[in-house]
């Protein structure tokens, strides 16, 4: 059974021009020690399903359903209170995007990698910071700097904070919002190297949202292809990598620079689908050199093409 | 120790430190020493209850003291040397007495070297008689050998006083003698009995200096009896403040009006503004139903008037300074504080921190304490003290509209007398101006330090 099993998960936000479906009916299954890279366009609803995950939603939601088992627990039966209690940072955590504003400026690093040991453990200050340092030395801070605030800190060694606070409470799952979007190369490798060697080290399934597909094979056990609020490939990172099989998942690929090969890189023409009105039948089919009249009707299936490769296309149907 | 130094560069050590590099920082901080020094003096030296007491006792306790005088320092603008007050006391050994059989001859003499004529005259028997009262002959001894017979007063009391500057009679008697015998003409000037006592004879309004004596020619009923007396010549000056109409060094209000001031302004400006704080962060933080709620609420306090209700409380309620603080906090705080720290909340509470926060399960009261108003306060501290000299000074403009504590000596008491008794009118200018300073001291005081609180914690400003 895995870790993490979300089917059917609808997050739709309310606004004065309309309905935006950000996440729209996502399924997949998270196993224990696995990464999830979920890649896509900015806007196509990797943040919002990470936040839909971990329900941490804005006042305007429209629809918010669907199912999140963990533990044979359907966490969207659970009120808010106690999603708050059992499921945050117990069960699953977060990195957020730009870790350089996710600290409390006038708070002790070392007290806010504490501070969810104190609200979920009711451990005493002197125990939870102690294990708020131990924590701190896992991810490479000394425990010095737990007694210094945040503006002291470095960019990366933030980050490292960001992560040792989402390890403290030591969860299944950590979500990683684009954890080094703001980080400059070298430390970006060597937050990837470290939550590497974390995952190793705790058994930690990731699920990694980011833009950036040559990060993503970093880390990616699996991958998932994000358009317009809808997964439309899944794939181990293998697969995914050598032969991606959805149309926008080969353009995507295509238009990843390489190191060593001289290759033209390849474009996705037009712009991505409104969120409010998308186009009717599969998503994608305004800029799919393979689109049919059957693509501009209906909407395809999610065909399973076996070992977990799933696409959401006609051309598989 | 680790092999990382652990800063220290901020913090409330800093801020001190900080606000020494700035002039306005140097002065705010020396003006508060000032104040806080004459507070603990106040409360050290007079305890409330005394002050109370001695505030409140009335003209019997302050008898001795001249009444309206003039602070000394009022000298270096006259000019002149203004006379302070003599007294004399026979028990006290500071007067001759002979007491032969039922005759007490007692002869106080002094020195009279001031420029200006005394504002009162006035004799403090202290008898002892079981039948019949002593009856005292006033004799009067000028430095020039002259001597006045002032009266032939028989007691009426055994503590009976002879207002000398009142005895219409021999006003009239003396001025008469005056103007025929010595100045052979009518002055340009009245004249009342303390300038006949002391007048030189020149035609001028001037004090004949030098030794002068009274004697005292008292007859007793019987050998038993005994009679003193107290000389008091009032003078024009006392003390480093003055005196008001009930004789009261205006010292105690003076020095007493500075704890309660301070007191007042820093309890009122803390709660108030923390409160508002408190509930701008919630209404922001919420948002929605609460939003909205606290926010009619702060609108329909904010065009509540202010002044009717608090002069309609102290009309239905004994008012005393407490009270009076209450009212004043109840009554703003949802001010339009309230306004404008929402707007930071709402700014803040946007910040990724406050989401990561949320996520990792802080509670709303958490994130409203721990996250919100510790972002809030730097910006909120420099008009917190700022506000302090808006609230002393509420305070002294609701005693002078009679709307404070009757029993507690504040600023605003002191000018409330003042402008009952036609201070200015009557040219008792430094009861306007000792409370006046007060306050414009605590003002400059809170001024500088919150424009340099205001520097230090919106570094931004230091730009402009």
């Amino acid at each position: 059974m895995p870790l993490l099993e979300v089917r059917d998960l609808r997050l739709y936000y309310r606004t004065r021009r309309g309905v935006v479906k950000a996440v729209d009916k996502v399924s997949f299954d998270l196993e224990i020690g696995e990464t999830l890279a979920v890649v896509g366009e900015s806007g196509c609803g990797k943040s919002s399903m990470a936040r839909a995950i971990i329900r941490l939603l804005p006042r305007n939601v429209h629809t918010y359903d669907g199912k999140v088992l963990m533990d044979g627990v359907n966490l969207m039966e659970l009120d808010d209170e106690r999603f708050r209690k059992e499921v945050r940072w117990r069960k699953i955590s977060m990195v957020f995007q730009g870790a350089q504003n996710s600290l409390n400026p006038v708070l002790k690093v070392g007290y806010q990698v504490a501070e969810p040991l104190m609200i979920h453990y009711g451990m005493d200050k002197e125990s939870a910071l102690a294990r708020a340092k131990e924590t701190l030395k896992l991810v490479g801070i000394h425990e010095a700097f737990a007694d210094r605030y945040p503006f002291e800190l470095s960019g990366g060694m933030k980050q490292r904070v960001v992560i040792a606070m989402a390890l403290v409470t030591r969860p299944k799952v950590v979500i990683l919002d684009e954890p080094t979007s703001a980080l400059d190369v070298i430390t970006q490798a060597n937050i990837m190297n470290l939550l590497k060697r974390l995952k190793g080290e705790f058994n930690l399934s990731y699920i990694f949202i980011t833009h950036d597909i040559a990060l993503a094979s970093e880390l990616a056990d699996k991958v998932a292809v994000m358009y317009a609020g809808q997964i439309v490939e899944i794939a181990s990172a293998e697969t995914f990598y050598t032969n991606p099989n959805h149309p926008y998942a080969q353009k995507l690929m295509a238009s990843v620079p390489t190191l060593r090969t001289d290759k033209k890189l390849d474009f996705i023409p037009g712009t991505p689908p409104s969120l409010i009105n998308p186009p009717p039948g599969c998503r994608f089919h305004p800029r799919c050199p393979y689109a049919t009249d059957k693509c501009r009707r209906e909407e395809p299936p999610i065909v399973d093409l076996g070992e977990g490769h799933m696409v959401k296309c006609w051309l598989y149907g | 120790m680790s092999a990382y130094p652990v800063a220290a560069e901020f913090g409330f050590k800093a801020i001190v430190k900080e606000l020494f590099s700035y002039k306005t920082g140097i002065l705010a901080i020396a003006l508060l020493l000032l104040l806080i020094g004459i507070s603990v003096y106040a409360v050290v030296a007079i305890p409330y209850d005394e002050a109370v007491r001695l505030w409140r006792a009335g003209e019997m306790t302050w008898l001795k003291n001249p009444r309206n005088a003039a602070p000394v320092w009022i000298e270096l603008f006259v000019g002149k040397k203004l006379p302070r007050t003599i007294i004399l006391s026979s028990a006290k050994g500071e007067a001759s007495k002979v007491k032969e059989g039922r005759r007490v001859v007692i002869e106080y003499s002094f020195d009279y070297s001031y420029d200006d004529f005394p504002s009162e005259i006035t004799l403090f028997f202290s008898a002892k008689y079981g039948g019949e009262p002593p009856v005292v002959k006033v004799y009067w001894l000028r430095p020039d050998g002259e001597e006045f017979f002032l009266a032939n007063y028989t007691l009426r009391s055994p503590d009976d006083k002879y207002y000398i500057s009142n005895d219409f009679k021999l006003e009239t008697r003396l001025e008469t003698f005056i103007i025929k015998e010595r100045l052979r003409g009518k002055p340009s000037f009245a004249i009342t009995v303390e300038r006949a006592l002391f007048l030189a004879y020149t035609g001028k309004l001037e004090v004949l200096k030098g030794k002068y004596k009274m004697r005292l020619e008292a007859t007793l009923a019987s050998e038993g009896d005994d009679l003193d007396a107290d000389l008091v010549v009032y003078g024009k000056v006392h003390g480093f403040t003055g005196t008001d109409h009930l004789r009261r060094p205006l010292s105690i209000a003076l020095l007493w009006g500075t704890p309660i001031a301070l007191a007042f302004g820093l309890t009122a400006s803390l709660v108030t503004t923390l409160a508002q704080l408190v509930i701008a962060a919630i209404s922001g933080w919420y948002g929605g139903k609460v939003d909205s709620l606290l926010q009619r609420i702060t609108e329909v306090y904010m065009i509540l008037p202010f002044l009717p209700i608090l002069i309609m409380v102290s009309m239905f309620y004994k008012i005393d300074i407490w009270t009076l603080l209450v009212v004043v906090i109840v009554l703003s705080i949802f001010g339009p504080g309230v306004k404008t720290m929402r707007a930071l909340v709402m700014q803040i509470k946007n910040y990724p921190f406050i989401e990561a926060a949320l996520a990792y399960g802080a509670s709303g009261k958490r994130i409203i304490f721990l996250y919100i108003i510790p972002r809030v306060l730097p910006l909120v501290v420099p008009g917190l003290i700022s506000a302090v000299p808006s609230y002393v000074f509420l305070e002294a403009a609701l005693s002078f509209l009679g709307i404070g504590d009757p029993n507690v000596p504040t600023w605003g008491k002191i000018i409330n007398d003042a402008f009952s008794e036609g201070a200015l009118y009557k040219g008792y200018f430094y009861w306007v101006i000792e409370p006046s300073i007060m306050l414009i001291l605590t003002a400059l005081a809170f001024s500088f330090l919150g424009f340099a609180l205001d520097k230090i914690v919106n570094p931004r400003l230091k730009e402009l």
